[in-house]
């Protein structure tokens, strides 16, 4: 692991030059939009870049005789994408393990290869910001990723591979600068949900409290369309002799996105969509990959029209589990 | 801001058990922000508050209970109770299920305004009146923080109330309408401004789905059969979503702007519904919601229409 100073007006042209594009977060802009050249490309968050809201997946003809079908040709440009700390985390914890995770998903990991991640320290957590609830931190980093935190005068940088060094002595106060730093952002952030959290939450299915959390939400898709993690999709069929098969987006606060052929629909009001939708965070998720399928970045709980908030409904959950514990 | 007198109200109706359960707005998780809550305890009405930031129109939520029997009290502003009319006159309630505690209102307030001209504020750091507001030290009126949806309404005060909470208010005399901003575009430039604003649409229904009016059981955005648009938010599909939806309004859209509101990625959604409303109205000397007895434009047949459109 390298580990260093740059400039700050030096650090563009350093970073430029390792990749044919890059990509800046729109909320890591706001923090930090003045290092970036007004030409970065611009995406919402990862799932912009690796899951587009609609992409071919194969090409299929029907010659007369019998289906052809085309496998979709790719290559990307190798890619840098600058995001905060919990952005990350959503890629890293969450959708890499989905889309890569055997069956690899071909399209994806095409896409993530040749994505190269830059983290952001996030000096300022917002009030709609709830990362250490869910595992995460202002200062998360992954070994595969950079790391930047900046300081006064520079920008201090960790990646592995990278050419960096200290000078002999003042490596160490630096250093630990950067810790003093992280222990004063992370100061009077929520604890963690308890270990026991997913488990005891499953044991709540039927809940009536459900109604009461529910009953706000109007259903709309912005939560989930603009949840760095949320990944489920819709596959669909684009033309009946000749066409492609497409997939998009779906979430699962839409009527549709359960209803069967039949016209049984098995969640068929609000309150079994959100009790899914929470469920599959903080539960279903956590069980078989071990973390939450939410980073707490807190994008939600600011876009709802309406001021729902998923912080009250695990505050909710939390302390129901823990009564029934004592 | 009447709010005590709108708790006491709720109170004695839950009381007297005149009704079942009150729609109402109470303090959000942000600053700056209101929501939607549903009272069906007399002490729980002290979590009721009235303010410039109760934006979602609560007849919306009045849906859910289309098929109970419950009777409920619904605190309305100006365009909620007109949203309640069509409702009412669409046959979507009866109205001896409904109580209306109208509200005579003067305007959300819009919290991108405020920060873009006051910085970064507080909530404690503001006194508010129904006009005006105090904050650093100054006197604001509210006039230019509204909501662009909010400072061009005509109809501020309910047009039905079973209970008037507040005075009457005379409709703001508004030095812009907010559709002077596509009204004076020429075409082309009118076409490059909608279709920026709608390649920007991620097609999550929040406007939809805010709207007291958009109660169809299956909307044409999500039908398989037929299939009108994909899933994907393309700025074609996108425009056909809107101007669909547009035109399921028309006649019927009462101006309340929770469309735009709702909206998370900021498009002025609302622009559409609202011109349609101006055509409607030079047309057909109709507004939408004003009450019981209307005929709407676009339901009615004449013998005698002109038609002047189709020749």
């Amino acid at each position: 692991m390298g580990e260093g100073l740059i400039a700050k007006d030096k650090w563009w042209e350093w970073i430029e030059d390792k990749k044919d594009r890059i990509f800046l977060t729109e909320r890591a802009k706001k923090r930090y939009g003045e290092w970036f050249p007004p030409e970065v490309k611009m995406v919402k968050n990862g799932k912009e870049v690796l899951l587009p809201p609609g992409e071919e997946m194969y090409r299929y003809l029907w010659t007369g005789e019998e289906w052809k079908v085309e496998e979709r040709e790719f290559s990307y440009e190798p890619s840098f994408l600058f995001l905060l700390p919990c952005e990350a985390r959503a890629i890293i914890e969450v959708t890499d393990k989905v889309f890569l995770h055997p069956p690899v998903d071909k399209n994806y990991w095409l896409r993530r290869k040749s994505l190269s991640l830059g983290i952001l320290a996030c000096l300022q957590p917002e009030p709609t910001c709830f990362c250490s609830l869910v595992g995460g931190g202002p200062f998360w980093r992954d070994e595969e990723a950079l790391f930047l935190v900046p300081r006064k005068e520079d920008i201090y940088i960790e990646g592995r591979g990278e050419p960096f060094s200290f000078s002999e002595e003042g490596g160490e106060k630096i250093k630990q600068e950067i810790q003093t730093l992280q222990k004063e952002v992370e100061k009077g952030l929520p604890s963690p949900l308890p270990s026991y959290f997913p488990q005891e939450l499953y044991h709540h299915f039927e809940d009536e409290e459900w109604n009461a959390l529910s009953w706000r939400c109007i259903n709309c898709g912005a939560c989930t369309f603009l949840c760095p993690t949320c990944y489920c999709f819709d596959l669909s069929i684009e033309g009946r002799l000749k066409g492609f098969q497409l997939r998009s987006w779906d979430s699962c606060m839409f009527p549709k996105f359960t209803l069967h052929a039949s016209f049984h629909n098995p969640r068929p009001t609000g309150k079994e969509r959100v009790r899914q939708r929470v469920m599959h965070k903080f539960s279903y998720f956590p069980e078989r990959e071990g973390n939450f399928a939410c980073v707490g970045c807190g994008v939600c709980v600011e876009k709802c029209p309406v001021n729902w908030d998923i912080r009250e409904a695990l505050e909710r959950m939390v302390e129901k589990i823990d009564r029934l514990r004592t | 801001m009447f709010e005590r007198e709108i708790r006491r109200r709720a109170k004695e109706l839950l009381e007297a058990k005149a009704v079942d359960l009150v729609i109402g707005y109470t303090s959000g998780s942000l600053p700056f922000q209101a929501r939607p809550i549903l009272v069906s305890s007399p002490e729980d009405t002290e979590q009721l508050v009235w303010n410039h930031f109760c934006s979602p129109n609560l007849a919306r939520y009045l849906l859910p209970y289309r098929e109970s029997s419950k009777k409920i009290a619904l605190l309305a502003k100006g365009c909620d109770t007109r949203a309640v009319v069509i409702l009412l006159r669409e046959e979507q309630f009866p109205r001896e299920r409904i109580h209306i505690i109208g509200l005579p209102c003067s305007g959300i307030i819009s919290k991108r305004k405020l920060e873009e001209k006051l910085g970064e504020i507080k909530e404690e750091d503001f006194s508010w009146e129904e006009n005006s507001f105090l904050c650093q030290g100054k006197k604001w009126e509210i006039d230019s923080f509204l909501e662009d949806t909010c400072a061009r309404c005509r109809y501020p005060n309910p047009p039905l109330w079973d209970d008037l909470i507040g005075e009457k208010r005379e409709p703001r005399e508004s030095s812009v309408d907010y559709l002077e901003k596509i009204s004076s575009q020429a075409e082309e430039e009118r076409w490059q401004f909608f279709t920026q604003e709608l390649s920007r649409c991620i097609r999550c229904y929040a406007c939809r789905n805010a709207c007291p009016l958009c109660y169809c059981k299956e909307c044409f955005a999500e039908s398989d059969v037929p299939r009108w648009i994909s899933g994907v938010p393309t700025l074609s599909d996108n425009l056909f979503f809107h101007l669909g939806r547009s035109m399921h309004l028309a006649g019927r859209c009462v101006e309340c702007g929770a469309c735009e509101r709702a909206c998370p990625e900021e498009i002025k959604i609302g622009l559409l519904p609202l011109k349609v409303e101006e055509i409607i109205k030079n047309n057909f000397s109709f507004e939408a919601g004003l009450s019981l007895e209307e005929e709407a434009p676009l339901l009615t047949y004449k013998e005698n229409d002109p038609g002047e459109f189709i020749k």
